[in-house]
């Protein structure tokens, strides 16, 4: 791994920190123009949909097949339950499964 | 004008027990549910060989969650730290509205609390305050938040600890646990409006296609990705907007 980790915490700091703290020193926070509202509004969405694939069919590294069981039981799990902690338990459940028996 | 708020202020403070009580109490379900997450972080960061105090550092320093998924799952695919920390930038940008809207929430705050309120602005602490219907206390808001970040601390701690009971093939498992934290995150707001749905499903693809034809690499595909596809979808809103018009 290159450099310093805790060079990345800082930048990673930095980078969560001034958009959680620049709102408080302005005075007119709330009259940001709407466009830029939407704008931001959109980001978070989009960098799921980024993150998620094609990430996730190397989950299982060597088993693209075995990804995507796994990934379609995380995305089942999450619109039938509220809430991280179903989803993800229920993704790690089905990726051990395969795994320990080998399935795929 | 300002002296006199702060002259109100003053006996406001001796009772703003109550206030700290019902942050204590709003906090509980945002506790239980940052924990299992944060342990499945510390044991994602485990099972990608970053350190124990790397990794609670992170938590203490960053107190962000996806974007601490994001930037393990980044440094075990050998990002470049400018590309995790933009990557980081961007994704909590969204911060800076719920910031904006805590504070117009909020009535006179010493300056002071400030930085450290803004500092643990987090997704689940602005949902539960911003339900508030009365005007958000400084005292109430440290008291909601506090806690949350302790829990976030020491969940992932506990999961990075739990790395060496944990026999390995169940750790070689945990390379899902960050997509289904990411989907878990992104379904609820499908269900809600399914624009949302389509915005994810449009950088999903752009991403992938990106990736595949080799035209960038993950990482500017990324940034490309999370810049282009919110654009495009402002100026597709503003455009139907106006034909509504």
């Amino acid at each position: 791994m290159q450099n310093n980790i805790y060079l990345l915490i800082l930048l990673m700091m930095l980078g969560t920190y001034i958009p959680r703290l620049l709102p408080f020193y302005m005075i007119n926070a709330e009259k940001i123009p709407s466009w830029i509202r939407t704008y931001l509004s959109f980001v978070p969405y989009s960098i799921l949909g980024a993150l998620i694939f094609p990430g996730i069919l190397n989950a299982l590294p060597g088993s693209p097949a075995g990804s995507a069981i796994t990934g379609a039981v995380c995305f089942i799990s999450a619109f039938l339950f509220k809430g991280t902690f179903i989803p993800l338990f229920t993704g790690i459940g089905t990726a051990f499964i395969i795994r320990f028996f080998n399935l795929i | 004008m300002n002296k006199n708020k702060q002259i109100i202020q003053v006996p406001g403070y001796i009772v703003n027990s109550a206030n700290i009580k019902e942050g204590f109490k709003n906090a509980i379900p945002i506790m239980s549910g940052y924990f299992p997450i944060a342990a499945a972080y510390g044991l994602l960061a485990a099972s990608q060989g970053i350190s124990f105090l790397e990794t609670v550092s992170m938590s203490l320093i960053v107190f962000a969650g996806a974007a601490q998924f994001i930037a393990v799952q980044m440094l075990s695919a050998d990002a470049a730290f400018n590309s995790i920390a933009s990557t980081v930038f961007l994704m909590n940008l969204r911060h800076f509205l719920m910031s904006a809207s805590v504070k117009s929430k909020m009535g006179h705050v010493s300056k002071f609390k400030f930085p450290f309120i803004a500092f643990f602005v987090t997704d689940e602490t602005f949902a539960v305050s911003s339900s508030k219907q009365t005007r958000i206390e400084s005292d109430y808001m440290l008291s909601l938040q506090i806690p949350s970040y302790l829990s976030w601390v020491a969940g992932s701690a506990a999961g990075y600890a739990a790395g060496n009971f944990i026999p390995e093939i169940l750790i070689n498992c945990m390379g899902i646990a960050l997509y289904a934290m990411f989907i878990a995150l992104l379904i609820p707001a499908v269900k809600k409006s399914r624009r949302n749905g389509i915005i994810a499903a449009s950088a999903a693809i752009l991403n992938t296609l990106l990736i595949k034809t080799e035209l960038t690499g993950p990482n500017t595909s990324l940034i490309i990705t999370i810049i282009s596809i919110p654009l495009v979808f402002t100026l597709l809103s503003s455009g139907a907007e106006k034909n509504a018009k």
